[in-house]
């Protein structure tokens, strides 16, 4: 219903009124003053002059007259939802927090039958967005009240009447709540309700804090701190928890097993303090778990999964060689110039059957440390290079499980080709074949001495490794006296170099041998070289051409291939938004410039059974310089999404899926800060239960209609200004003042 | 049984001169002569007895050690690009050499830039006349690094054998000259005339040592395959030193985690 009213008003400020009154007060004084004078009142002036300034102000002021309506519109409520994944921590019985909230905005909407609630979730994103949006969007793991409070949007007619919150009154990961006048500054003037959708603290044991670096140096022990609380009364006691760093296609690794003991400073917490260290470079998953604890209502925070970038500074590798060639001598020599490499190198320089003619004294020769170096010291390598070398005849093909294992859990091996490495060198049995990149054949028939050039493959010419050595020679690459006979590439490896008159052996095909293949085998990589003159691109023709640098250039690629090293891959892959199981998870795909293939990925767990999981193809931008996939619902675990284009290069993604993360880092609800809240700004704070308690805003007058018109013309006023005037002068004449 | 690198050196051997490389044998050790210099010619006499004596280096290494070999002769031209297919290369002789071209120079300038390891070996050291020649001539060369005299404990004295100096056909001095850089490049200066001891005629030994001694031969055999060592594998018995050090440094300061 609109209600009407009427006032006068004026074009001219209060200002000048104010001065064109205080004129006319003047006038009457001067006028009054002259009467005095003159000992009678003289009356006709008085009048004269008085309705002359009065009609001079009219006229200077031109008053008219304003009519309006006035409305009463509904209050303007917001409400503020909690949408991080806190809300889906248990709030009482089977009822998520989540839950509580939905059932508090339909009450919201019955409580407040005249208002109009206008819904907004916040999280740790930058922006307000409808609670639907929100829910089904990225998780957020934050739950920002502050800068939700100050985003809420003025509106047309003002303030909010009130805001109201639902939440649990923890805020961001477990950090304190700080200041409630702080929340309340953005809106002085406006009372915020809150509705706490948990109250009573949960019975929980949870990893409340896992303090340690997010990028490590392999090899070097780094310590971690650990922090376990328990609330809602279970006991606080010692307990026993372990830290295993996930692989692909291997068990994980125990890198740690210990207690939690009780914190003498806070009885609600456990603390543990401890050094591990990682030993394969690139992304990896460490996983920390409790020992179960029946009685916990929260299990999924008993663990988690962290990821840990591992980095090198310096790589340690085992180089161990058959035979002392110019090729051994090159790839020697290489290896030795970076001095980011530790290298631990045996040669074999005298055989069994060598006759040395000299007794053991005068020979500057010990023994092969074979069993020592591939079980003891093995796992502390970031490679090994098998250099034409015979694994039966020195006793490393009984560690070829071990090897086989190594390269499962990470390390990388390089097999390089001669008369006595591949099929020659009993590589073709043993149990390594499932982490080599080409199949060996076991015929008697073990390399071919045709001379030849071996030429580059599609993929070759694509994959970065090969770049460096591509931009010095292009297609060329030296004369090779012969080739070790391998069979077909591994399903998941893919071949850079190919002979052009042997087909891989076993087949029918008259070329297309692998003679440089790649291959990914769990968490690790090995390299397959089936020649052995590269040494010909440093001493040689094409070295002369390259100044010797192509032979370090190749072997810079293979190297840092294995070693992950990002410069080599086909694609920068990441992800947008952390990883929370249930909740859809996107990886985003940047191929390199060039890499111009058709992208596909599979994803599978950090398991020995490295169990697929779906990831489904979103699209990707117009110019194929980014491809997005996403994976519905992951489980809580480690996964690796392998990216290959093509038939090509593969590229590999390490990431954790968590139930929770760190918002589930403290399950505790903090109802008293919410009480603060709401006391310090006039509002009032209530258990879902006691929504009617909440008070409904008044409505915000509105105006809907005005119309202004004046009293009389401007002209009117003017002329009876004139008027008055002119008969006060006359008036005056006519008594003889002038 | 013969060994199979034994059997491909032996086919290598018929092949010769032939070009033709077997698999596994391009990075074999191939002991190449540095050719006679413009204006200088090899006879044809001394060139055999090289031949030999290369040969009988590369058939020692070859029955001694796990290293394969390349027993054909090859002469390179110091101004041909040829210096550059293989990082290895002797030069000898027993009279001034004559005079190094620029564009030779230049040749064995690269070829050391690219890790090439060279061997002056003097065939008359009492004379000096090559060794002051070839020293005079290497001054238009980049050398890899300035001249020094190996300490008795350097690589090439326990590269293969445990010797306590070099030996040739002459005893020669006791220590030996030489400039040695990073990559393996290097010259090595020999005024022991190591291949004379090494040179055959027929079924016999081409060149009486001087002094005389009963297991001088011996010892400029193992030498020789010393220095093959050295250059196949340069600082490696280096390593071997290092090697249980880095070990011991990675069990002292490596992970917690049970193995």
């Amino acid at each position: 219903m609109t209600i009407f009213g009427q006032q006068f008003s004026s074009d001219l400020g209060g200002t000048w009124a104010a001065l064109v009154a205080l004129l006319v007060l003047g006038t009457f004084v001067l006028l009054g003053a002259e009467g005095r004078r003159r000992g009678r009142v003289p009356w006709a002036h008085i009048v004269t002059g008085a309705l002359g300034a009065l009609a001079l102000a009219l006229a200077v002021l031109r008053p008219s007259l304003v009519r309006q309506g006035v409305q009463s519109a509904p209050a303007r409520v917001v409400v503020l939802v909690d949408a991080s994944e806190r809300m889906n921590l248990p709030a009482t019985g089977s009822s998520r927090r989540a839950d509580v909230q939905d059932r508090a905005l339909e009450d919201l909407a019955r409580v407040f039958p005249s208002a109009r609630l206008e819904v907004l979730a916040y999280g740790d994103h930058a922006n307000l967005e409808e609670l639907e949006v929100a829910r089904k969007g990225p998780p957020q793991i934050g739950n920002e009240l502050g800068p939700a409070l100050e985003k809420i949007p003025r509106g047309e007619s003002g303030p909010p009447g009130a805001i109201v919150v639902l939440t649990d009154g923890r805020v961001s990961r477990g950090s304190s709540f700080g200041r409630a006048e702080d929340y309340v500054a953005a809106w002085p003037e406006v009372p915020i309700h809150s509705v706490r959708v948990a109250d009573e603290p949960l019975r929980d044991r949870s990893i409340a804090s896992v303090r340690m670096p997010d990028v490590v140096v392999a090899h070097e022990p780094f310590h971690v701190d650990l922090d376990v609380r328990c609330s809602g009364g279970v006991p606080c006691q010692a307990g026993p928890f372990q830290v295993r760093e996930l692989l692909q296609g291997a068990p994980p690794i125990e890198l740690y097993q210990g207690r939690v003991e009780p914190d003498p400073k806070d009885a609600s917490m456990l603390k543990a303090s401890f050094d591990i260290t990682l030993d394969r470079s690139g992304p990896r998953i460490v996983e920390i778990a409790l020992a179960s604890d029946a009685s916990d209502v929260v299990k999924d925070n008993d663990r988690r999964l962290l990821p840990v970038g591992v980095r090198r500074d310096r790589l340690r590798i085992m180089y161990v060689a058959g035979r002392a060639t110019y090729d051994v001598r090159a790839l020697r020599t290489f290896l030795k110039s970076d001095r980011s490499i530790d290298l631990v190198g045996f040669m074999i320089l005298r055989t069994a059957l060598d006759d040395v003619m000299a007794p053991p004294s005068e020979l500057a020769l010990i023994p092969f440390p074979v069993d020592e170096l591939f079980s003891e010291h093995l796992p502390s390598f970031d490679a090994v290079v098998l250099q034409d070398i015979d694994a039966e005849e020195y006793g490393i093909r009984v560690h070829f499980s071990g090897l086989r294992d190594y390269v499962l859990r990470g390390g990388g091996l390089v097999l390089v080709g001669g008369p006595e490495s591949f099929g020659a060198g009993g590589y073709a049995e043993g149990g390594l074949a499932r982490v080599l990149p080409v199949q060996i054949p076991t015929g008697k028939k073990s390399f071919d001495l045709k001379p030849f050039v071996p030429r580059y493959t599609r993929v070759g010419r694509e994959a970065p490794m090969l770049g460096a050595l591509r931009e010095m020679l292009g297609e060329r690459l030296p004369e090779m006296a012969g080739a070790n006979l391998v069979g077909a590439a591994a399903p998941s490896a893919y071949v850079l170099w190919e002979h052009p008159g042997l087909g891989p052996a076993g087949s029918s095909e008259k070329s297309g041998m692998p003679l440089l293949t790649l291959g990914d085998f769990g968490d690790g990589r090995s390299v397959a070289l089936a020649v052995d003159a590269t040494h010909k691109l440093r001493f040689g023709p094409e070295g002369a051409l390259s100044g010797g640098r192509a032979h370090g250039a190749l072997w810079e690629g293979i190297l840092g291939w294995l070693m992950r090293d990002p410069r080599y891959e086909a694609a920068r892959i990441y992800a947008p938004w952390p990883c929370i199981s249930g909740r859809p998870f996107r990886i985003e795909v940047q191929p390199l410039p060039g890499v111009t293939e058709q992208v596909t990925m599979q994803v599978s767990e950090l398991s020995a059974t490295e169990r697929a999981v779906g990831a489904i193809r979103e699209g990707e931008t117009r110019d194929g310089s980014l491809v997005s996939f996403v994976i519905p619902g992951p489980k809580p675990g480690g996964y690796a999404s392998t990216v290959r284009f093509s038939s090509g290069p593969a590229s590999r993604f390490v990431f954790a899926c968590e139930a929770g993360g760190d918002a589930w880092a403290d399950t505790r609800p903090d109802p008293g800060a919410l009480k603060a809240l709401s006391s310090a700004s006039g509002g009032v704070s209530v258990a879902p239960s006691e929504i009617d308690r909440l008070p409904e805003p008044s409505g915000t007058k509105v105006i809907t209609e005005r119309t202004e018109s004046p009293v009389l013309p401007d002209a009117a006023w003017a002329g009876a200004a004139c008027f008055f005037l002119a008969l006060h002068w006359i008036v005056r004449r006519r008594d003889g003042y002038l | 049984m013969m060994r199979r690198r034994t059997l491909l050196a032996s086919s290598l051997l018929a092949l010769a001169p032939s070009s033709a490389l077997a698999f596994g044998e391009e990075g074999a050790f191939h002991a190449r002569l540095l050719g006679p210099l413009s204006g200088k010619r090899m006879s044809d006499e001394s060139l055999k007895l090289l031949g030999s004596a290369m040969s009988r280096w590369s058939f020692e290494l070859m029955e001694r050690t796990s290293a394969p070999v390349r027993i054909a002769t090859t002469v390179v031209s110091p101004e041909s690009k040829e210096l550059f297919d293989e990082p290895f290369i002797i030069w000898t002789g027993a009279e001034d050499p004559g005079t190094l071209s620029r564009l030779a120079a230049r040749r064995l300038s690269e070829f050391f830039r690219l890790g090439g390891f060279m061997l002056v070996d003097d065939q008359a050291p009492e004379t000096g006349a090559f060794r002051l020649g070839v020293e005079r001539e290497l001054e238009k060369v980049a050398l890899p690094s300035p001249r020094i005299k190996l300490p008795p404990d350097h690589v090439l004295f326990k590269s293969f054998y445990l010797i306590p100096r070099p030996v040739g056909r002459v005893m020669g001095p006791s220590a030996v000259e030489a400039s040695l850089g990073v990559a393996g490049s290097g010259v090595l200066f020999l005024r022991h005339d190591l291949l004379g001891a090494l040179a055959r005629r027929g079924d016999t030994w081409a060149s009486p040592l001087e002094p005389d001694d009963p297991e001088q031969r011996e010892y400029a055999i193992r030498f020789a395959i010393n220095i093959a060592m050295y250059i196949l594998c340069t600082d490696y018995k280096d390593d071997q030193v290092h090697a249980p050090y880095l070990m011991r440094r990675r069990t002292r300061s490596g992970p917690t985690r049970p193995r």
